[in-house]
């Protein structure tokens, strides 16, 4: 790649490290593509938002379908003023309950079946595994021992957090929260780790672009 | 005894912060010394590096589906991820697209966000520079196509398990799937797809949105495989033996591993031992830090 002929090239060079100059302190560079991030995000959005619903909600209307009005006035019904002294105001509220209850109405199975059912049906696993030859499998064995430890001791947390005098109830409560915290700190690493990817995908983009061929 | 080790935990807790930072900084600077040596190393000799892990059962379930998806069907690749993931997620799609362009097999894309539309035309581009599929052509229409950004979340889900065919009678372009697309010829509904994959990292009303469709789809031998980023592992887990996720690739590991296998032209070793030794030591200072706060609270 030649630097000098790819003009988006330089653009997304300059751009990153306008951003990676926050790093030591807020400066009018990192403001102004801070500025241009927030602005270009906008109007990508805008135009995806008008392309995929409004333009064809519009083409519908046109070609007869006039269905496709009661979601159009739904939508105008949102921007009632909110002062309730308003005659009319509460009707507001009619596309936003609906939108709920539609939400709700498709996300409760989904629930029940996703997150109840079946994971009370994979968490009933046996707790000493073999394999195909009848040896037993210890990292599966391992790790089926420890979800129960810690789901139990996560459990016994919750109980412990309330005044009482049960020693185990305590003791295990705190072995719980180490679990609980352990969890946590788990996610955050893998989120950090997840963002320390980009910053060593937008690094080895820099060293890309800048390796000139004279 | 007991004191000396809480000495030892008291010695910890006044380690000041940003020094446990700089080990982080170290092995991030380490992998860009690698960048330069790997290059090399590839453009010297096409030597297959080893990954220091060896696939699991749930990685090889994954291996197994891609590899048994009969030729010259099709398949529909749901693209929910954006920039913030494309690193992570890119070439483990470019990977797949590798693979199944290698067998002639059709790819639908389609998205539930709108940061995922281009995320999908990157990653074809991608594997097209790479050319590691040994095809001449790989045509827009014929080959593949994008079916576009759905809207709704987990309405847009349950459109796409019941309604398919009416959602999408057009393309990203706005050109009729019917007639001007070879690619999506007897294809009226997601059952006639050979698998559906899903590129992901977020998740729909808190649901990761393979599973929910998985859930409200009425043809259960479809085969779903979903990639997940790092940070939406905890979200994707607990689905992983479950009926509604066939296969899932989530995190570092599972991705590197998937990488390593379909597509070896991507040199990712180092990045996968670098990044390992990074969250070793951040899981090792969570449970160092927790140990002491335990213990510090125990003198109390």
């Amino acid at each position: 790649m030649n630097i000098f002929n790819d003009l988006g090239t330089i653009t997304a060079l300059l751009l990153t490290v306008a951003v990676f100059s926050g790093f030591f302190k807020q400066n009018p560079v990192y403001r102004f593509a801070e500025s241009l991030f927030i602005g270009v995000s906008a109007g990508y959005f805008a135009v995806i938002w008008y392309f995929s619903i409004i333009k064809p909600a519009f083409q519908s209307a046109v070609n007869g379908e006039l269905l496709i009005l009661v979601p159009f006035m739904a939508g105008l019904l949102l921007f009632l003023p909110s002062n309730n002294d308003t005659k009319y105001s509460k009707l507001r509220f009619l596309p936003a309950a609906f939108i709920i209850i539609v939400t709700t109405a498709i996300n409760i199975p989904v629930y029940f079946s996703a997150f109840i059912q079946e994971m009370i049906r994979t968490s009933v696993i046996p707790l000493i595994s073999y394999d195909k030859s009848g040896n037993l499998q210890a990292d599966t064995t391992i790790n089926a021992v420890l979800s129960i430890i810690c789901v139990t001791s996560a459990m016994l947390f919750l109980v412990a957090r309330h005044k009482n005098n049960n020693r185990f109830v305590n003791t295990t409560g705190e072995i719980g929260r180490f679990f609980v915290l352990v969890a946590i700190g788990s996610a955050f690493a893998y989120t950090l780790l997840s963002r320390l990817i980009l910053f060593m995908g937008k690094i080895e983009f820099i060293i890309n672009a800048t390796r000139f061929k004279f | 005894m007991k004191d000396s080790i809480r000495n030892i935990f008291a010695l910890f807790t006044k380690i000041p912060h940003w020094v446990l930072v700089l080990p982080v900084i170290f092995l991030t600077l380490l992998h860009y010394a690698s960048f330069f040596d790997t290059n090399k190393a590839a453009e010297k000799a096409e030597k297959k590096s080893e990954l220091y892990v060896s696939p699991n059962e749930s990685d090889m379930k994954v291996f197994k589906i891609i590899e048994e998806i009969p030729a010259d069907s099709k398949v529909l690749i749901l693209v929910n991820y954006g920039p913030e993931s494309k690193y992570e997620l890119e070439p483990a799609m470019s990977a797949l697209i590798g693979k199944l362009a290698e067998k002639n097999i059709g790819i639908a894309f389609a998205t539930m966000i709108p940061n995922g539309i281009e995320s999908a035309f990157t990653a074809v581009e991608k594997t097209i520079e790479t050319g590691s599929f040994g095809k001449k052509r790989f045509v827009y229409g014929h080959e593949y196509t994008h079916l576009g950004f759905i809207v709704g979340g987990s309405i847009a889900t349950y459109l796409i398990a019941n309604n398919f065919d009416e959602v999408r009678e057009r393309d990203i372009f706005n050109s009729s799937i019917d007639f001007r697309q070879p690619m999506m010829n007897n294809i009226a509904k997601i059952s006639d797809f050979s698998a559906v994959f899903e590129f992901s990292s977020q998740t729909f009303d808190g649901i990761p949105g393979l599973v929910s469709l998985a859930v409200m789809l009425k043809d259960k031998e479809l085969k779903k495989v979903a990639f997940c980023s790092s940070d939406m592992l905890p979200a994707y887990i607990p689905f992983r033996e479950t009926l509604y996720l066939d296969g899932l690739v989530g995190g570092f590991r599972s991705i590197s591993l998937f990488i390593h296998e379909f597509q070896p032209s991507i040199i990712i070793e180092k990045q996968y031992s670098i990044l390992s030794a990074i969250l070793l030591y951040i899981i090792g200072i969570v449970i160092l830090s927790n140990l002491s706060k335990l213990i510090a609270k125990d003198k109390k």
